[in-house]
């Protein structure tokens, strides 16, 4: 049974980062199993209007005012009139946001709940509860997820921060990790090329505080100082980046470390693929798909154990750091340094490991199951819009009660309004992309 | 598909049925040149490229003899050469192609894309417009087949007389002494352009008469070389490369000469060139005018100028120097501060004054320089005029533009340091040698100095500001009128006068593009038409010119630039080089021209 | 028998994705009753004891005002007084770092201090009296919102040399102004850090002497200038600040607050930089 999902994020090609990459394989494997996906995001430029990506994914680039760093403004009806007329056009059942930063997405939600389509989240991130942002963002999760459909998380520990940030029910949440396409990750075909005895370690983040730069640029000298054979390769940039600069300078390493800058996601096969041993610092992370890169191009990883990532990657293929400090990090380096010299360990596995552990079809087909349980058991939901307005009554406390029932009243009202100025009829349904049969 | 080129003079002109004639150049449609009868026909081989396509019958219309059934007849109104009249598929350049660049918008750059691709799609266009162009010359030459029997035509006394003086000693002699006069006189420019050009002191950049006098010393320069090419003297050839051959004229007894190739390169020159020479003579005459004018109340203006200079120049400037100094407006200004900026001022004002500015706008010099200025316009044009008049001003107002250097700089002085010191207190450092702003760790003597000078660099603020501010407004309306009198300057040099008196006159001369239209009630026949150039065209460089000044004086980037205290001044070399655009870049060698006119004569 | 639910994403479970562990039911219940439920909080001592130092910090800069009243209405001479203090204050730094003071540093303060007295004073003489006094107070305002919420920064710093800026005008002499910004910098800068690093080596004595010594200067002060009344009403609200406020905090941290240990598991965690 082939199913029209709309896939909804603010955040897509061009922009190229995880969640962008995740909605593009996740729709392209969805396509290739029959089922037919338009994905709807914000304009990025002079980027508006209908434009097909390969295997006719057709993406809808709507021109919205972008407040900052590609998230539009966040107006609760204001995409209303035009995301209907793309939900009509396009015949969609269901409809797939992502994100929870993405003011679309979780207007989509609203907008095809109101509509009587089936919602499906997924969330990528964790979030705390302490900062002013986390608060705000969570507000809004808990209106917008009140009348969800089903929810996908990347991790267990996302599904834990999910239900107690939304407050849902944890059997509504499914956990489907991200992929990696094993193809573009493959490791060099012989190290032979390469120095023997001398190690080589690749750190491949954006250089932000939350990613763990600090850390990196005290735990660097260190380990050069300890360790002689011992080479850094730094990829990415930010904020930190004069930070490293001013690191090499002052403990003189031009020659052990390497600063490489931005690095093209084409590019970060090759980069990875001149190291041993990948170091991962970060803060806070949900799954960590660096890790399975690296992984897959055959590297040992050293990280720390926040988030979701011990749950990634299994244990003869990383080691860890159990606290997020400079000697913690240190000594787990030693020990992978240690683990690679004396060769108790044979990274040329990984890769098929990897390539078995993790595979986008896979993903595509769970999601698959997710969005048949959700259809079947729409027969039996009650989606009078009464019952919706009750549940928006029963959630939280008496002040967010009613603002709650009042967004989703106007939100009634204004889809009454479009329904009869711009009818159902009068809007021309697409054409699908004929797809192959497999 | 072919196309015949059909004169439309032909449709109404013959009685009877005649065979009709047209030629075919290398790679081009058929152009249809007479409707002969038959025996006329048979004079004509086909070896001189005549051929028979069909008959013309006035009842009938046209009965084609080709093969091809497809025929699309274009119908033109033939070119009078002589009128300089002619076809054209791009605009005809009024610049010279290589300073395209100045224009420097995005159309042109779409445009040369545009140009290879239709230069190679429309190849076989192009030549049948070339043959168009050339039709009353291959009309003449068909004509002289046919009738060689005929008569010469008569020569008119003028002509005959004109051809006598020709051939003297004294028409020789004369030349070459205008041969050697010219080389003297482009001698003399181009030292004069290269001593005016050259760095360190530029100035060129600095004063507008200088500017006036090199652009004068170009268009001298570059007049025997456009004379040259316009009269076509092959010598020419030498002195600037071009891509078409050029055949030499050949004089026949006849004084037909058949040109074969197209001479269409010339026709801008012969505009540029005359545009230049009434411009000078507007210039000249339009100097006589206000000279005069000048000259005859003197009296009464040198009068008017004195009080007014001395009101603006000196006696407002002084009294908001001491306003400033006295908390104007109730604002809380730094007394020390203020008193010590505006005693700076009021010295220099005074010391200005009393040297040089009291005895510059006295009545008695400024008779004087109202005298030398109208001696000038009527000499040399009105340019000359306004250029001294523009330089006298900045002369005269130096001392607002010196307030208003120190105050800018002293302002983005203070913003530097605090930025600098904003810097210290986030724990970072501006790294000069890498171009980077470092972290740093500060000890606390240094922080608490930094503190200390913030707070005094904050009160002090407010104080350099509105000084700051003041001396911003009076350098504007320095400025404002200096640019107006330049603009017009622009306007007496570089007007498109020419062009526009072309287009009101005889509008195929100057052709923007063809246009193609469809006949009514017919099913294959279109009208070809000359699409004269707009004013758009005509007027780019000036547009360009409006556009760069609004940049430079009234956008977003100058209130920016005024914000932030770098000062603002006339950028005279890149404004109106734009205007510079219908000379070379680098003038020609006095030897090239030497060579050039020394081959012409011999 | 099925195997057990591995919290693991790279292993193929026989589960179906949206399994929910019963021990992972159990967790979440549990940090939903935590998050739901009144929390344990901190004591009512540790409280009292963190409001006693703030309000301690306040009189710390109420001194500024009694050493500017000193100099402005008293005309006290202030040479002795700031060269006493000064003295007293290099002798303790010695005492208490048992090293070498580097002298380079408050020379290097203390004579561009100098050098800029003059500049200082003129900075805000057209302003009205009135005008300065509003501004100083708003300046201490902010002065005491920045040291609550970051101590020690360069921010408070900075206010605290444009309070004295301000203030500097309606002095007499030049050397007045040097000596009223060499006091202010002593007692707000150097005095908070002697204090700390009392209570740090836990000269608990030492340190009540100190408050004590504080809170008489300014009472007596506040006496002599205006009055008991003034006294009365200042002392009332000084007591019911470190004594009553820590109970309202305590019920809003039982009730209201929702950060807590627990909680804080989904944060990014704070590097640790050793």
């Amino acid at each position: 049974m082939a199913y029209n999902i709309a896939m909804v994020c603010d955040f897509f090609y061009p922009q190229l980062g995880g969640v962008e990459f995740h909605i593009y394989h996740l729709s392209q494997k969805l396509i290739k199993l029959g089922h037919s996906v338009v994905v709807i995001t914000h304009a990025y430029g002079d980027r508006t209007g209908v434009r097909y990506l390969s295997n006719g994914l057709k993406v809808y680039y709507v021109p919205y005012v972008v407040v900052y760093r590609e998230t539009t403004i966040p107006t609760v009806f204001g995409s209303l009139p035009i995301v209907r007329n793309i939900l009509i056009r396009e015949q969609i059942q269901i409809v797939h946001s992502h994100v929870s930063v993405s003011s679309l997405a979780h207007e989509s939600l609203l907008h095809g709940t109101v509509m009587g389509l089936e919602t499906v989240f997924t969330d990528h991130s964790l979030y705390g509860f302490d900062s002013v942002n986390s608060i705000i963002v969570n507000k809004l999760l808990r209106f917008t997820l009140t009348n969800v459909g089903a929810v996908i998380c990347v991790s267990n520990t996302c599904k834990e921060n999910m239900a107690l940030r939304a407050r849902i029910d944890p059997s509504q949440i499914s956990v489907i990790p991200n992929a990696v396409v094993s193809q573009d990750f493959t490791p060099l075909p012989k190290k032979s090329t390469r120095v023997p005895g001398q190690i080589t370690i690749v750190v491949i983040s954006r250089l932000y505080p939350n990613k763990g730069a600090d850390l990196l640029t005290h735990l660097i000298p260190k380990i050069c100082k300890i360790q002689q054979n011992v080479n850094f390769i730094v990829g990415g940039d930010g904020p930190k980046f004069v930070d490293f600069q001013q690191m090499i300078e002052t403990f003189r390493l031009h020659d052990r470390v390497q600063l490489v800058g931005a690095v093209q996601h084409e590019n970060v096969r090759d980069v990875m693929c001149q190291g041993d041993i990948y170091l991962h610092a970060s803060l806070t992370e949900a799954f960590g798909t660096a890790l399975v890169e690296a992984s897959s191009c055959g590297l040992l990883i050293v990280t720390t154990t926040v988030g979701g990532i011990p749950e990634v990657l299994p244990k003869h293929m990383t080691v860890f750091a159990d606290k997020t400090s400079v000697s913690s990090l240190v000594d787990a380096t030693l020990r992978a340094i240690n683990l690679l010299q004396e060769n108790k360990v044979d990274t040329s596995l990984f890769h098929s490991e990897v390539a078995s552990m993790y595979d986008w079809t896979d993903v595509a087909k769970r999601t698959v199951v997710v969005y048949r349980n959700l259809i079947q058991q729409s027969a039996f939901k009650d989606k009078s819009w009464l019952q919706l307005l009750k549940n928006f009554n029963y959630r939280d406390r008496p002040w967010a009660r009613c603002l709650y029932t009042l967004c989703a009243l106007v939100e009634y009202m204004f889809f009454i309004a479009l329904e009869w100025w711009y009818p159902r009829d009068q809007i021309d349904l697409a054409c699908k992309w004929a797809t192959k049969e497999h | 598909m072919n196309y015949v080129f059909w004169p439309k003079h032909l449709s109404t002109s013959r009685h009877g049925i005649g065979t009709v004639v047209a030629i075919r150049k290398a790679g081009s449609d058929w152009v249809v040149l007479a409707v002969l009868e038959e025996k006329e026909y048979n004079h004509v081989s086909s070896q001189d490229g005549y051929v028979k396509i069909g008959t013309w019958d006035p009842t009938a219309g046209f009965q084609t003899a080709l093969n091809d059934a497809q025929l699309c007849f274009m119908e033109f109104v033939p070119p009078k050469l002589k009128l300089m009249q002619f076809y054209s598929l791009e605009p005809i350049p009024l610049i010279l192609p290589e300073r395209d660049y100045l224009m420097d918008s995005p159309v042109s750059k779409q445009k040369k894309l545009g140009l290879e691709q239709r230069q190679a799609s429309e190849f076989r266009l192009r030549k049948s417009i070339s043959v168009l162009n050339l039709y009353h010359e291959h009309l003449l030459l068909l004509e002289a087949r046919i009738s060689r029997s005929k008569s010469k035509p008569r020569r008119t006394f003028f002509t005959s007389l004109y051809q006598r003086v020709r051939k003297s000693n004294l028409w020789a002699l004369l030349c070459h002494w205008a041969v050697y006069l010219a080389i003297c006189v482009h001698f003399l420019a181009i030292t004069i352009t290269t001593l005016l050009n050259g760095t360190p002191l530029n100035l060129v950049s600095q004063s507008a008469t200088a500017q006036q006098i090199d652009l004068r010393c170009q268009q001298l320069c570059y007049f025997p070389v456009q004379y040259l090419r316009i009269n076509e003297i092959p010598a020419s050839n030498k002195t600037h490369p071009r891509s078409e051959c050029q055949e030499t004229q050949k004089e026949n007894d006849n004084h037909i000469s058949p040109r074969t190739s197209f001479p269409c390169e010339n026709y801008p020159d012969y505009i540029r060139f005359y545009n230049t020479i009434w411009l000078i003579v507007n210039d000249v005459s339009f100097g006589l005018t206000v000279g005069t004018l000048l000259a005859e109340n003197s009296h009464n203006i040198s009068e008017y100028l004195n009080v007014f200079f001395t009101r603006y120049l000196f006696e407002k400037v002084h009294q908001v120097s001491t306003l400033l100094g006295q908390n104007p407006i109730g604002i809380k200004l730094n007394g020390e501060l203020a008193c010590f900026l505006s005693d700076l001022f009021l010295w220099i004002i005074d010391f200005s004054y009393s040297t040089y500015i009291r005895g510059i706008i006295s009545t008695s010099s400024i008779g004087f320089f109202l005298k030398v200025i109208s001696t000038t316009s009527c000499c040399f044009g009105l340019t000359f005029a306004l250029s001294l008049i523009v330089d006298l001003m900045s002369l005269l107002t130096m001392h607002i533009s010196l307030f208003y250097f120190i105050s800018a700089k002293m302002y983005h002085w203070q913003l530097h340091v605090m930025r600098t010191l904003l810097y210290l207190f986030y724990g970072k450092k501006r790294n000069v040698l890498r171009n980077r702003v470092d972290s740093n760790h500060f000890e606390l003597d240094q922080l608490l100095m930094g503190t200390l000078f913030f707070t005094i660099l904050i009160f002090l603020l407010p104080t350099l500001s509105l000084f700051y501010a003041s001396f911003t407004v009076f350098r504007m309306a320095v400025l404002m009128p200096e640019v107006a009198l330049e603009s017009i300057m622009a306007l007496l040099n570089h007007f498109p006068l020419f062009v526009l008196l072309l287009k009101l006159k005889d509008p195929k001369r100057i052709p923007g593009g063809i246009t193609v239209k469809p006949i009514k009630d017919s099913a294959n026949s279109f009208n070809l038409q000359n699409n004269p150039l707009m004013f758009k065209t005509i007027f780019r460089p000036y547009a360009v010119l409006m556009r760069m000044m609004v940049d430079n004086y009234f956008s977003l980037s100058t209130l920016n630039q005024v914000l932030v205290g770098r000062p603002l001044t006339i950028k005279r070399n890149k404004m109106y080089k734009v205007l510079y655009s219908a000379l070379p870049k680098t003038p020609i060698t006095t030897r090239a021209v030497w060579t050039a006119l020394s081959g012409a004569l011999g | 028998m099925k195997q057990r639910w591995n919290r693991l994403l790279w292993l193929k479970q026989d589960y179906p994705d949206n399994y929910t562990d019963p021990d992972f039911l159990d967790e979440v219940l549990e940090l939903r009753k935590v998050q739901s439920s009144p929390r344990s909080t901190s004591s009512y001592c540790k409280v009292v004891r963190d409001f006693l130092l703030f309000y301690h910090r306040v009189m710390n800069t109420g001194l500024m005002y009694v050493t500017f009243a000193l100099l402005n209405h008293y005309r006290l001479d202030p040479i002795y007084f700031t060269g006493a203090l000064t003295c007293l204050a290099f002798i303790v730094a010695v005492l208490f770092h048992h090293a070498a003071v580097p002298v380079k540093s408050p020379l290097i303060i203390i004579f561009t201090m100098l050098v800029l007295s003059p500049v200082l004073k003129s900075l805000s003489r057209t302003m009205s009296s009135d005008s300065i006094w509003t501004i100083s107070c708003w300046l201490t305002a902010c002065y005491i919102l920045s040291i609550f919420l970051h101590t020690e920064s360069i921010v408070s710093t900075n206010i605290l040399v444009s309070n004295v800026a301000v203030l500097a005008s309606r002095l007499q002499s030049t050397t007045d102004v040097f000596c009223f910004l060499l006091i202010c910098m002593e007692l707000n800068v150097l005095l908070p850090y002697l204090e700390k690093s009392l209570r740090a080596r836990h000269f608990h004595t030492c340190y009540a002497i100190a408050f004590m010594a504080n809170n008489a200067v300014v009472y007596y002060f506040i006496t002599s200038c205006r009055g008991w009344m003034y006294t009365i009403i200042f002392a009332s609200s000084s007591l019911s600040f470190v004594f009553g406020l820590p109970r309202y905090f305590i019920y809003w941290q039982q009730n209201y607050y929702k950060g807590g240990e627990l909680l804080s598991k989904w944060d990014a965690k704070t590097p640790i930089l050793d």
